[in-house]
């Protein structure tokens, strides 16, 4: 199959930004609005920015929940970005009984500060590969952009081997791989040169 | 703050107002630390790439193999004579000619072009506008030398996009002497590092808007770099040399002195020995002088700095030098303050508004010697 | 522990140049407007060039520059760059922030809103999340001086009146606030840090501080009194600093910035 990109488009997505971020690279994605497209892309990103049950809700509502399912452990690369890593678990605190992908048995959980409030990790933020695999273009001198307030605590499928952050008392997954899926809490499109080669190498991922 | 409270490099003098310095744990400064990384990196197999891109580009067939920037400097002198005496590709040699050569650097030009054998082109842009440009520049940034940064840096490219010549080859990486990119990433001389490094952080339309409406844009066309698309969609490649060889200043000036007869000049503010370093422009005197100025520091620390990293110098008789150097006014700068119609008083108000924290700007009081081609720069640059 | 790395975000100031018949990116003195310095998708190019942290574009001319005026200028401020971008001006709408965010802007700024219309900028904060609204309030520091008239009628309060608009801001819900020293803006005098520490008191959301940056060390200053950012208008306007070059230096001082 020849290497093509698609973009899931969202209304609770920044599809935008990464096409714009791929534009740049020299990379042309085309936007992924229905199963037919989704079926001619080699490489799929799925951004997305909303509550994990909006996702989900779009997804079923445009017909691509089932067929993204379908993809695990195909031939197809995935890269789910920030809500779009959040929903290839089981579910989330933030939409109780709302169910995700369910490739991975996660459950996303609320970021909690000192003080036991609900906490936003909005910001810069550096990521602790350690002596994990390498993932994608990672590493523990860049810094990548957060912006969420559930978090992904643990990815046991991928045996601990993953980059994290830790945020007041959260160690939180920042990125991991396994299969063919590549999950990333933060947003590459938004991380200038750093987060524009993480996008690179997802796209030269063969 | 005095000099001396500084942080200077535990090992070089570089200070903490210098461009981008770090130091690490033990007080290190980046720039050493750059360049003891820059002895590991594998120059063999980076010279065999640079051959490769050689052979690519004049199996093109086009009119010219590339466009040498060209000032006639140590740099451009070196880069000119290794493109076309070892990679042996015929360049379009290009200039841009800011207003201030001096006569030993263009007696070396003559000698350079003619025996190296090349054809070359040179812009002049207009002298009325020049002088408001470095008014502006001066009172905006406190170095009037925004129109040669970015007409320097512009020329090449724009020759490169209108006569489709598919190469430009640079001399020295930023990477020698600062951290603006990773010492071991090949960097090139495009949009991004012409607004990271060479623009001052004003580009044409943001000077044509701070000037008020006194030019339009096409009067700034000559300090406008090419756009990214212009640049890609002809495939110009455009690289410092210096990504490609472990650059040696001493090596190379001792080349170009023996092998064109290229000759060194003195220069205002730095030790005579030091007689191959910017010798090119009438008022680099009074350029190292504001940036001692503003920072603290000025050429003679940068001198002696690479001197004591390359093992040949003493710490302490670099800080010597410094003292006795750095701590002059330029004869030259009455001659700047004539030419741009600036008055003690005007320069000393921007200077004040120009200090980079934490140097508060000591004012030398000792006056520099006349240099010995003075008299040539007022009748060149006092022309009404 | 909050480990986010401090942010140094470069404000893009638009006005309209009636010579040029463009729209420029100025500076502000004490919340006049100082001088053109240049144009906003050459400045937020330069700044992405520099690995800026953070573009804030805020509009000055809200009678001049309408709503598609100002929506184009953010699209092409937005597609110079790769990194979170924040706009304001007169935003006081869900209507007008939902045509905002979506032409890539990551949080909308408001000011005048938070007092005359709380209950839209609630609902934008419900439906996108409060880490998307900036609240902005400027406030006149130097108590020995009246504030001048020309900023009372613009909503700028006395330094007493900080901590109820903090407080108010958080019940609105927004995400993080600004704090703005209309008396030392664009003085390059320092920052109020006294200011700054009594609103670190009073509200835990990340703190942007604002206003009179002029040296390396009022950044220093700023930082280690706990700000999460700081927004500057004049700072690299004037000096031959650039954004990598403040960060190295940042970095000098022991503050935790990102380095390239």
């Amino acid at each position: 199959m020849n290497r093509l990109v698609g973009i899931v488009q969202l209304e609770a997505g920044n599809s935008a930004s990464v096409e714009r971020a791929l534009e740049a690279l020299g990379v042309k994605a085309i936007q992924v609005r229905d199963v037919k497209t989704l079926e001619l892309c080699s490489h799929i990103i799925l951004p997305g920015v909303a509550s994990f049950g909006s996702v989900i809700d779009e997804l079923q509502s445009k017909k691509l929940f089932a067929p993204l399912k379908n993809l695990y452990e195909s031939d197809i690369k995935f890269m789910g970005l920030c809500a779009g890593m959040q929903i290839m678990g089981k579910g989330s605190q933030e939409n109780p009984g709302v169910q995700g992908l369910g490739w991975f048995t996660y459950e996303n959980i609320a970021i909690v500060n000192n003080e036991g409030s609900k906490a936003f990790h909005t910001g810069w933020n550096s990521v602790q590969m350690g002596d994990s695999q390498k993932i994608l273009s990672a590493s523990d001198n860049s810094s990548y952009y957060f912006n969420h307030s559930y978090y992904v605590p643990n990815v046991e499928e991928a045996h601990d081997d993953f980059g994290r952050t830790e945020y007041f008392n959260s160690t939180i997954v920042s990125i991991f791989k396994h299969s063919n899926v590549v999950g990333i809490q933060f947003h590459p499109e938004k991380s200038q040169v750093e987060g524009l080669d993480m996008l690179k190498h997802f796209v030269e991922w063969d | 703050m005095a000099k001396e409270s500084l942080q200077l490099c535990t090992k070089c003098l570089l200070p903490e107002t210098h461009e981008t310095i770090t130091y690490d744990a033990t007080g290190l400064c980046s720039v050493c630390n750059n360049s003891q990384e820059k002895s590991t990196i594998d120059w063999q197999s980076r010279q065999i790439e640079l051959e490769q891109i050689a052979r690519d580009t004049k199996s093109l067939g086009g009119n010219y193999d590339c466009v040498i920037p060209f000032s006639g400097g140590k740099d451009s002198t070196f880069t000119l004579y290794y493109v076309v005496k070892v990679l042996k590709l015929k360049p379009l040699v290009a200039s841009f000619d800011h207003g201030f050569y001096r006569d030993v650097l263009l007696d070396n030009r003559n000698k350079v072009l003619k025996k190296l054998g090349v054809d070359f082109v040179s812009f002049t842009p207009n002298w009325h506008i020049v002088k408001q440009l470095m008014l502006a520049s001066l009172r905006d940034r406190g170095d009037f030398c925004w129109h040669c940064h970015t007409g320097v840096n512009s020329f090449p490219m724009r020759t490169a996009v209108e006569k489709n010549i598919p190469l430009v080859i640079w001399g020295e990486s930023s990477t020698e002497y600062t951290n603006y990119y990773k010492t071991n990433q090949f960097h090139q001389i495009d949009e991004e590092l012409f607004n990271r490094i060479t623009n001052l952080g004003i580009s044409a339309e943001d000077m044509l808007m701070r000037l008020e409406g006194n030019f339009e844009l096409r009067d700034l066309f000559p300090f406008t770099f090419p756009s990214s698309e212009e640049i890609k969609s002809r495939g110009i490649r455009s690289f410092p040399l210096g990504n490609y060889m472990e650059w040696d200043t001493q090596k190379q000036v001792n080349l170009i002195k023996s092998e064109l007869e290229w000759e060194g000049d003195q220069v205002e503010g730095v030790p005579s020995t030091y007689d191959y370093e910017k010798i090119e422009c009438m008022m680099q005197g009074s350029r190292d002088y504001l940036k001692y100025r503003k920072r603290g520091y000025a050429r003679t620390t940068h001198l002696t700095s690479i001197d004591i990293r390359n093992g040949k110098l003493e710490r302490e008789t670099g800080k010597e030098l410094v003292s006795e150097y750095e701590d002059k006014r330029p004869h030259s700068l009455q001659l700047f303050m004539d030419l741009i119609g600036l008055t003690e008083e005007e320069l000393e108000t921007i200077l004040e508004q120009q200090l980079i924290d934490p140097w508060d700007g000591r004012i030398p009081v000792k006056i520099g010697a006349k240099p010995h081609d003075y008299e040539n720069w007022v009748k060149k640059l006092l022309v009404n | 522990m909050d480990t986010l790395f401090k942010r140094i975000v470069p404000k893009i100031l638009i006005s309209q140049n009636a010579n040029l018949q463009v729209i420029g990116s100025i500076t502000t003195k004490e919340y006049e407007k100082f001088r053109f310095i240049g144009s906003p998708p050459s400045q937020a190019r330069i700044f992405e060039s520099n690995m800026a942290d953070e573009i804030m574009l805020l509009n000055l001319d809200q009678d001049l520059i309408d709503l598609e005026m100002f929506k184009d200028v953010v699209s092409r401020v937005s597609s110079e760059i790769f990194m979170p971008l924040s706009a304001g001006g007169g935003i006081n709408s869900i209507d007008m922030a939902s045509k905002i965010f979506e032409i890539g802007v990551e949080k909308i700024v408001v000011e005048r809103a938070l007092q005359q219309n709380p209950q839209e900028i609630s609902k934008i904060a419900n439906r996108y999340g409060s880490q998307s609204i900036i609240g902005s309030c400027t406030y006149w520091g130097a108590t020995s001086l009246p504030i001048p008239p020309r900023l009372v009628s613009r909503g700028v309060v006395t330094v007493d009146a900080l901590p109820t608009r903090l407080a108010s801001m958080e019940q609105i819900g927004v995400g993080e606030v600004m704090i703005n020293d209309a008396s030392r803006d664009g003085t390059r005098r320092g920052s109020n840090l006294v200011a700054l520490r009594e609103a670190l008191n009073i509200t835990s959301l990340p703190i942007i501080d604002s206003c009179g940056f002029g040296k390396t060390q009022h950044f220093v200053d700023s930082f280690n009194s706990g700000s999460s950012a700081v927004a500057v208008g004049t700072y690299f306007a004037f000096v031959d600093q650039s954004f990598m070059q403040l960060r190295s230096q940042l970095a000098n001082h022991g503050i935790r910035v990102r380095l390239k």
